[in-house]
């Protein structure tokens, strides 16, 4: 038997939250915490969470198991079992609408200030917009993302600002447009995260990286725009000082 | 509409030495603001004003464990925070490769590097 504790909370009828423990037999195979839940909602019925693909692309099932964020439906219970037990809670920082489903409002209004989309006004060619390998190998590792939250969720700076600091999985998209060829908005892209909240507020705590279900690094994409910034702010210093002079 | 509950449970959620090092690097900022650099201005004052204040104060630091203890502190937590310090810069300025082996192995050089000054210092200053 296992034991696995859940976060309850349904707004009609519980003034706090609280958690919940079910007892299921250990399944004989190493199924996929997903299909666990799946097993109990049938036990019973109230259990909320989201989930669609099964199967790691869409990002529905992000939530905190055992402590670490993580996608349901891509984690083995072998693997987020301890001690017999495994505990299943929202996804830190964002209000809870019922059980293990959050409020992702703030999440993707982070998403949506970096302006997820190429910008290009030249004059767009007869097919498309084309790039050399070497350009298209520079987006390797930015555009995998597939907004689970679960970086954005881990980290504390989003915890404590998720208003003003863009976050994790949103600067990984922001690079990824300003690491674009084809994209000709890099200055403004960059000037709209010049501000102390947007990208600083990133102290490179690597929680990030560290709970990635893609395995993809948004501390090294922030650590980039931090340097296209400052050197940006050279290139400015250096021609205010020429008109000066 | 009612406010909905936020989940955060820093005893449960698990964090990378790295994000324990970054947080308790600025604890210790924050130590050294309000409590360090108050005592150290204050105490340089003492030493500085006359030669009986400064014996004194010699007097007191050698027969008060309080104090001596209090002293030691100080030291190890400016210590600490400019030796996370450093860390931080070589990850800001790229030295340092920005993947998690490298973080949590530079997290822990770092906290190697405070224990042995930290022995040091307290071998020196006892």
């Amino acid at each position: 038997m296992i034991d696995v504790n859940i976060y309850r909370y349904n707004p009609e009828t519980d003034k706090f939250p609280y958690t919940q423990t079910y007892s299921i037999k250990k399944p004989e195979k190493d199924i996929m915490l997903l299909e666990l839940l799946n097993i109990l909602k049938e036990q019973d019925s109230s259990i909320s969470y989201r989930r669609s693909c099964r199967e790691g692309v869409c990002g529905s099932d992000g939530m905190n198991i055992n402590g670490k964020n993580g996608l349901a439906c891509i984690t083995p219970i072998s693997q987020a079992i301890k001690k017999n037990k495994i505990e299943l809670r929202p996804l830190p920082g964002l209000p809870v609408i019922r059980d293990l489903v959050v409020d992702m409002t703030e999440f993707y209004a982070q998403y949506d200030k970096i302006k997820p989309f190429l910008q290009n006004e030249t004059e767009p060619p007869a097919q498309e917009r084309l790039q050399t390998p070497e350009d298209r190998d520079k987006l390797d590792g930015l555009y995998e993302c597939i907004l689970c939250a679960c970086c954005s969720t881990s980290c504390p700076s989003f915890w404590w600002n998720p208003d003003k600091f863009v976050g994790p999985a949103a600067l990984l998209q922001a690079y990824r447009f300003i690491a674009d060829s084809r994209d000709t908005k890099t200055a403004e892209r960059l000037e709209g995260l010049s501000d102390p909240f947007s990208v600083y507020r990133c102290h490179g705590i690597m929680n990030c990286v560290n709970v990635c279900p893609k395995d993809l690094n948004p501390n090294h994409a922030i650590g980039e725009i931090k340097s296209m910034l400052l050197s940006n702010k050279k290139k400015e210093n250096i021609i205010v000082s020429d008109g000066a002079s | 509409m009612s406010i909905k509950p936020v989940y955060i449970n820093l005893f449960k959620i698990q964090l990378p030495i790295s994000a324990l090092l970054s947080i308790s690097h600025r604890v210790s900022g924050m130590l050294i603001f309000f409590m360090v650099l108050p005592f150290s201005a204050y105490l340089f004052n003492i030493l500085l004003a006359s030669q009986d204040s400064f014996g004194l104060f010699i007097e007191t630091y050698n027969s008060s464990i309080f104090l001596r203890t209090f002293v030691l502190f100080n030291v190890l937590i400016f210590e600490y925070h400019v030796i996370a310090g450093i860390r931080h810069m070589l990850m800001d300025f790229h030295i340092v490769s920005e993947t998690l082996s490298a973080s949590s192995n530079s997290a822990l050089t770092a906290l190697v590097t405070f224990a042995a000054i930290a022995l040091l210092t307290i071998l020196g200053l006892t």
